[in-house]
């Protein structure tokens, strides 16, 4: 292959076919094993791990839309966890409604209250920004503690009919991983979908030039609403599964450590990474609980510690977004051969 | 009235005045384009000539005097409802998005005419794909046409070299079908040659009924491309006319070589 083709083809020479098809069915095998671990691991421990984990990587997969692909930087995240949680346990202790019946309520709740916050919010630049979903973390979370009428102060709710479905009952964090994992690859999917998209690449266009971005015809405000309301909702579902499989929700899964984290693991994973920061929540679940076994409450302190190194070390995280076009999405879409000629190109609708 | 006899200006600037805190950057300029002509904004150092673009583009809203396109007021209009009038610009310094591919960056530019909700792309639903090939092979066409066609459409745009970068900026304009395309010095970090096909672009983008605006330093370009000239100096329109006339008077002589030179 010579240079110039070299060039013409890519960025980087690609290894030989057969070492990428290797190399690509280990990772679908390795994944896979990963994923099913609880169920042959056995126990009640694993898949509570596994359950968590699946919960925080769909938190980073739905944080990743809003501060990966459209640069927004967003504080206060798990304020949507949180109201999807209040939803869910409000609709199943006083309504009787089953989980199933009420993640689409929570995922609109989630879009309302997201479309509700983001719209004078969003107008606000950088740290402003951040400043403002600070403070409507901290709004929820006081709500939460405050307004026991709904939320039942800091005791929480609990005691809701177990959440069945064809007549099987929801009881072990077993029982619900399935749905957390189905919910995660929607989540990894939809998000994937959207960024090599219309609405992804205004995302990117505002994350890396607003001046630019609105000189395209990019109605800033919109889109950046877009991607609050768009990630949060994955929070709102999250939340709702959450408090179904710990069958009680208090303040305090919400405190503005957890936002905190939150966006550690979009910064670990990797920004606008999907892949890395679903290996970010993972890593999260980890090492919080690996290393809070051994060293108790030093381990927010490491944690903050690897964070830094990782910053410092590899500031595009674990799994760089590489945001060259893909070959695959060329040869579907494009052009066989560049036009020959420009003579017949139009230059009006 | 007269106007059913000439037909309205794509573009009217008429008594256009900005200052910047103490700094008078335009005085009451005015002048009209209409599609198919270039149209060269051309003044020292300081003239003014990015504050007009800015002010057009709307991304200055403090200014006294009336902008329109296609009859469509100007005042109080967001850069991107703007665009929605037909107005596309490039920058004096590119204004590239650097996490996007170049093939990207030109998809970008057809932001409002790719037409998929977000339901359509979240969910890869037929109109997605249809869309996307549309986008995509003009997308192809528009960097061929602006002599882009060889490059890597998967590099990064800010791997371009500056020429490559500044005809990457325009092929974002020129894809969005806009009725006035407003070009920031183009020819910067080009040599003759590159400067010269630009020109002939320039010329064929304008023979299809688009108005172009030309900021450019370099007098082979304007001379040999523009239809007509308005000359700035501090602000202010100091001649307009043809590239003949412009290039004779004497106060434009002496606004760029100093005034006895002119006197």
């Amino acid at each position: 292959m010579s240079v110039l083709a070299r060039l013409r083809a890519g960025r980087r020479p690609l290894p030989p076919a057969n070492a990428r098809q290797g190399m690509r069915v280990a990772l679908v095998l390795g994944t896979v094993a990963f994923a099913s671990a609880p169920y042959w691991l056995g126990g009640s421990y694993f898949p509570d791990i596994w359950v968590d984990m699946g919960l925080w990587a769909i938190i980073g997969v739905g944080l990743n839309v809003v501060i990966g692909f459209a640069g927004l930087l967003d504080l206060g995240y798990m304020a949507f966890y949180a109201i999807g949680g209040y939803v869910f346990a409000n609709a199943a202790l006083y309504h009787g409604f089953n989980l199933w019946e009420t993640l689409p309520i929570g995922a609109v709740v989630a879009l309302v209250s997201s479309a509700i916050i983001g719209f004078p919010t969003l107008r606000v630049h950088g740290d402003y920004l951040a400043i403002m979903t600070l403070g409507f973390g901290g709004i929820v979370y006081f709500a939460a503690e405050n307004l026991s009428a709904v939320t039942g102060g800091v005791n929480g709710l609990y005691g809701w009919k177990t959440p069945s479905l064809l007549g099987h009952p929801f009881i072990t964090p077993l029982d619900f991983y399935p749905f957390v994992l189905a919910l995660l690859i929607v989540a990894a999917l939809v998000t994937m979908h959207l960024r090599s998209s219309r609405i992804g690449r205004a995302w990117a266009c505002i994350k890396d030039d607003e001046i630019a971005a609105a000189s395209s015809g990019i109605a800033i405000v919109r889109y950046k609403l877009y991607a609050y309301m768009l990630g949060s909702v994955w929070a709102g579902l999250a939340g709702a599964l959450f408090a179904a499989k710990e069958a009680l929700i208090s303040p305090e899964s919400f405190t503005f450590d957890a936002s905190f984290f939150a966006v550690a693991i979009v910064v670990l994973g990797g920004m606008g990474s999907i892949s890395g920061v679903i290996v970010g929540g993972i890593f999260y679940v980890v090492i919080a609980e690996w290393l809070s076994a051994y060293t108790g409450t030093l381990s927010g302190v490491i944690f903050a510690a690897l964070l830094l190194l990782v910053v410092l070390l590899r500031p595009q995280g674990l799994i760089p977004y590489r945001p060259n076009f893909s070959r695959h999405r060329l040869i579907r879409y494009g052009l066989a051969e560049p036009p020959a000629t420009t003579d017949d190109y139009r230059l009006d609708p | 009235m007269t106007t059913a006899l000439t037909p309205e200006a794509l573009l009217a600037v008429s008594d256009l005045s900005v200052s910047f805190g103490g700094v008078q950057a335009l005085a009451e300029v005015s002048f009209d384009l209409s599609g198919g002509e270039i149209l060269g904004i051309i003044g020292p150092n300081g003239a003014g000539k990015t504050t007009l673009f800015n002010v057009v583009s709307g991304l200055v809203k403090n200014y006294a005097g009336s902008v329109a396109i296609g009859g469509h007021d100007l005042r109080g209009k967001s850069p991107q409802r703007i665009v929605g009038l037909g107005l596309r610009r490039t920058f004096q310094n590119v204004r590239l998005f650097r996490s996007l591919s170049v093939i990207d960056t030109v998809l970008a530019g057809q932001h409002l005419t790719v037409r998929e909700s977000v339901f359509d792309s979240a969910f890869r639903t037929p109109r997605y794909h249809r869309q996307e090939r549309i986008a995509v092979q003009r997308a192809q066409q528009t960097l061929a046409f602006v002599g882009l066609g060889q490059v890597a459409p998967g590099d990064l745009a800010a791997s371009l070299p500056y020429g490559g970068q500044r005809r990457l900026e325009i092929a974002r304009a020129l894809v969005g079908y806009p009725k006035v395309l407003m070009l920031d010095e183009p020819a910067a970090g080009m040599n003759a040659t590159e400067s010269r096909s630009l020109g002939t672009m320039i010329r064929r983008i304008a023979a299809t009924g688009i108005g172009v605006l030309l900021v450019e330093h370099d007098m082979r370009v304007i001379m040999s491309v523009c239809d007509r000239i308005v000359v700035l100096n501090f602000g202010r329109v100091i001649a307009q006319g043809t590239p003949e006339q412009v290039q004779s008077d004497p106060a434009v002589i002496g606004a760029y070589l100093g005034d006895e030179a002119g006197a």
